[in-house]
């Protein structure tokens, strides 16, 4: 058991920091959710809501399909990536799975601008190989953003779940392997099934990650539908509309609240992911 | 197992190829953008290169101040950022807190929620007092966002460090804050140095909060970037994205072992 | 022919040698102990024979066949592994049925099988516990369990009471024997403990430095030592260096030739197994026993018996000897080992 200290002087180190967490987070999210509820002359009102369902419905729908859908694919190619790498020490591919972590997303954007686009780079070295002229490019469509959304996403998920694989006490997996299972089935029986919490915050923090994201949508992907990061964006820039771009930040927070308020119980029960 | 086979070597050749079509492709398309002068479809690489761009990027007052913005930026949030965290991470670490589930809540929630909406009001609320197209309201809003994972890297440095060490000074006579400066301290510079870098970074490439708080007044980079791209001048876009990528490219590299993937979910933007 | 055939195995890391052509096999239906410090190799035979080690040299063979390059999954050696390793998110029933289930048994079978097992090591009623609900003696046995019930041509136990505590595991050597002997499995079973060792396997290994020492039966690895490292391992011991000279060695009332070249012997005598009288008792010697005079200068109590220090005419350092008798410090005594009780080398 580790002792720690009693004594105030514990908040007030904290203090400095709490308050420029109050000030600049805590008071704009409050004025968020306060603001979604005001019209333009400082009256109460619905009306914001009934604008964002009016108007933004099938971006919401298609906001939370590309989100699951990114998260879906994220969580396969993390998993096979996490277990490869559990049984098999590839140098190339453990770099060249972290290679985008640490890219700044509108640079990701930008890259997948100039990769996915009909005459991009992508195109021109498939059409080299399959000797097809004049293939479509997929900068502009929904799949050109799953593919940017995949590739940015995917370092982070399987960095946590291998993580969580390299921590399983390893005679957990050679007692598996001892009585005959072979590597797949270790996969499935095994290493999923107690990594459990991890791969859960990786799907979260991949889901809110994606379906905040601002940048990547901006650059790459169709004009409609939106992501409700650009509608809110939009809702700002050209129309100075408040009141709607908060109802929609509001509606981003609750279809994540589940999943937020499973990773926060999550990670104030492992106190904040930074036991012993 | 040992028998050579030209199956499993042509596999290889052919996994390898994939992956580095999938995860360098991307980033070759800027290196080449950034050399191209003339540039026409179908030809794999650019008809023409020239260094003209990089050139103006390093002469051209625009790109040039933009870059000197962001490195500004990043340096002084870096500086903030750690003064706040510091306290705060070793408060986390050390000490029994009142309140310490709603604390951490607190400290937990950016990387819970999306953060779009809070830099949208935050822009609207630096409009009122005079902070918006200001450099210190970038500051202000990256050094709130970046507060949050350098404090639970610093925090995870900290408790890494055992407490024995430090008692086994506070019991030869030293006080808690000569303990915290001749102990705690030097142990942790490895984490403070990759925290530090990370929040650089991240203040570096940071975009959202750039654009909302800064623009149409004052661009760092990433905003410039951003218009340049939009205005279809892909190689001052490309340049641009190389200066920031080598970096991070760098860091990634080098910096495995201090990061746990879940103290680093705020980045990106 | 034999079970279980080591020839010639090799494993380095780096310029250690885990492994340095080791030989051993287990005939018959045998517990055969291997035992030796840790680092001394026995962990990386026990593992290597499962496949989690990839020798550098040597072959391994079961019932003739030769399994040096099977992957793990293919072995079919349970092992029994020193933490237990049961899965936490399965429950004893499912722990103990996962090895039958890959085998692709039919579901009626299983339960058999599993409800066998239960019976047999006395865990009647916890099949749908969890791990983490079980003391440790329990999760020892589902361990056990898990590793017999899929009928394994070997068994391998890898330090397996080591994670109990000092008075079960007494008893549970007991258990353990028996339950090998009922079973009929051939086994390896590796521990630190010499003294679990001898009292349970049919023959015992001695390891040190990748190197197999002795081989043989508890009683002529005790009785019989071929060199002072198994000599000292096993048993309770103290040992003086004496000095000699061409090929001699003077202690007492006995000189021992000695192959060797060496200034200094050592002389290795089981602590437990001296007689002390009084110096000028008169007391009947065999040929053979080694006969010493000294004086106690420290005593200890240990319960059922006293620890003494002795300083020994013409011995530099202090003799640790155990005795039942309490003698006080100051006084002259005649020691005497009996023939097999000591050992020079």
């Amino acid at each position: 058991m580790e002792e720690k200290i009693k004594s105030p002087m514990g908040f007030i180190l904290i203090l400095p920091a709490l308050s420029v967490l109050g000030l600049l987070y805590v008071f704009p999210l409050i004025r968020a959710i306060w603001s979604s509820f005001y019209d333009r002359a400082g009256n109460f009102t619905l009306g914001n809501y009934a604008k964002v369902f009016e108007l933004y419905t099938r971006d919401i729908v298609y906001s939370v399909a590309m989100t699951a859908a990114t998260v879906g694919v994220v969580l396969v190619i993390s998993i096979a990536i996490a277990s490869y790498l559990r049984f098999r020490d590839w140098k190339f591919l453990d770099y060249m799975y972290r290679l985008p972590l640490f890219i700044p997303f509108l640079i990701v954007g930008h890259a997948m601008r100039i990769f996915l686009a009909p005459h991009g780079t992508l195109n021109a070295l498939l059409t080299r190989i399959i000797g097809v002229e004049e293939l479509p490019g997929i900068s502009g469509s929904w799949t050109g953003l799953l593919f940017s959304f995949v590739w940015v996403m995917t370092p982070f998920a399987t960095l946590i779940i291998l993580g969580a694989f390299k921590a399983l006490e390893p005679a957990y997996v050679e007692a598996a392997q001892n009585l005959g299972a072979s590597k797949l089935r270790i996969i499935f029986d095994i290493l999923i099934p107690l990594s459990g919490p991890s791969i859960m915050v990786a799907t979260i923090l991949t889901f809110v990650r994606t379906i905040s994201s601002l940048t990547i949508p901006l650059m790459v992907g169709p004009n409609k539908p939106n992501m409700i990061t650009i509608d809110m964006m939009f809702r700002v820039n050209y129309f100075n509309d408040w009141g709607v771009a908060n109802s929609l930040g509001v509606i981003s927070y609750l279809i994540v609240m589940v999943l937020a308020i499973y990773y926060l119980r999550y990670m104030v029960a492992e106190r904040g992911g930074i036991k012993g | 197992m040992k028998r050579f086979s030209i199956w499993k070597l042509t596999l290889k050749v052919v996994v390898i190829i994939l992956i580095l079509t999938l995860m360098v492709g991307p980033l070759v398309g800027i290196v080449l953008w950034s050399f191209a002068r003339r540039w026409y479809w179908p030809s794999p690489i650019p008809q023409e290169f020239t260094l003209r761009f990089w050139h103006d990027v390093f002469a051209q007052g625009r790109v040039l101040d933009s870059l000197i913005l962001s490195v500004t930026v990043a340096l002084i949030t870096v500086a903030l950022s750690l003064a706040l965290s510091l306290p705060a991470a070793y408060g986390f670490a050390r000490y029994k807190l009142p309140i310490e589930r709603i604390l951490l809540i607190l400290f937990l929630m950016p990387q819970a929620f999306p953060q779009l909406p809070v830099f949208i009001n935050l822009a609207s609320i630096f409009g009122r007092i005079g902070l918006k197209g200001n450099m210190w309201g970038i500051i202000l809003a990256h050094t709130m966002a970046s507060l949050v994972f350098s404090l639970w890297i610093i925090t995870a440095t900290f408790k890494a460090i055992p407490v024995e060490l430090e008692q086994a000074a506070q019991n030869l006579g030293a006080s808690r804050l000569k303990v915290f400066w001749t102990i705690t301290f030097p142990l942790a510079v490895p984490g403070l140095i990759a925290g530090s870098i990370f929040v650089f970074l991240w203040s570096m490439g940071e975009f959202t909060a750039a654009f909302f708080i800064g623009a149409p007044f004052i661009q760092t980079a990433p905003v410039l970037m951003y218009t340049a791209s939009m205005g279809y001048n892909m190689q001052i876009a490309s340049v641009i994205s190389i200066i920031l990528i080598i970096p991070s490219l760098l860091f990634m590299i080098l910096i495995e072992r201090y990061l746990k993937a879940e103290y680093i979910s705020g980045l990106g933007g | 022919m034999a079970v279980l055939e080591g020839v010639n195995l090799k494993k380095y890391y780096g310029k250690v040698h885990a492994l340095d052509d080791v030989s051993f096999a287990i005939e018959g239906n045998e517990l055969l102990a291997v035992i030796g410090p840790s680092g001394s190799g026995k962990t990386t035979l026990l593992r290597s024979i499962a496949g989690f080690v990839k020798l550098d040299g040597g072959r391994i063979f079961l019932h003739g066949e030769d399994i040096t390059d099977l992957a793990p999954e293919k072995r079919n050696v349970a092992m029994f592994f020193q933490n237990y390793a049961l899965w936490p998110h399965m429950t004893v029933f499912e722990n103990i049925a996962y090895g039958l289930k890959l085998r692709k048994i039919d579901k009626k079978t299983i339960k058999e099988k599993v409800e066998w097992a239960l019976e047999f090591l006395g865990l009647e009623g916890l099949a749908d516990r969890k791990p983490s609900q079980l003391s440790g003696g329990q999760q020892q046995r589902v361990a056990l369990a898990r590793a017999i019930v899929v009928e394994p041509k070997v068994l391998l136990l890898d330090e397996p009471l080591s994670n109990l505590d000092a008075k079960i595991r007494l008893r549970i050597r007991f258990e353990l024997k028996a339950l090998q002997q009922k079973l009929g499995i051939p086994t390896l079973y590796v521990t630190h403990d010499q003294e679990e060792a001898l009292s349970i396997a049919d023959r015992v290994i001695v390891m040190h430095e990748g190197k197999i020492l002795q081989s043989g039966t508890p009683e002529e690895i005790y009785r019989n030592p071929r060199n002072l490292f198994v000599a000292d391992f096993v048993g309770m011991n103290t040992i003086v260096k004496v000095p000699a000279e061409n090929g001699l060695v003077k202690v007492g009332n006995i000189t021992k030739r000695i192959e060797n070249e060496q200034k200094t012997a050592s002389v290795v005598i089981r602590a437990d197994e001296v007689n002390i009288v009084d110096a000028t008792a008169d007391v009947s010697t065999k040929e053979g026993d080694l006969v010493l005079i000294g004086v106690i200068k420290d005593r200890l109590y240990l319960g059922s018996k006293y620890r003494y220090e002795v300083e020994v005419e013409d011995i530099n350092e202090p003799l640790f000897v155990n005795h039942e008798v309490d003698v006080a410090p100051g006084k002259k005594v005649k020691m005497i080992v009996p023939e097999g009780s000591y050992f020079i080398f």
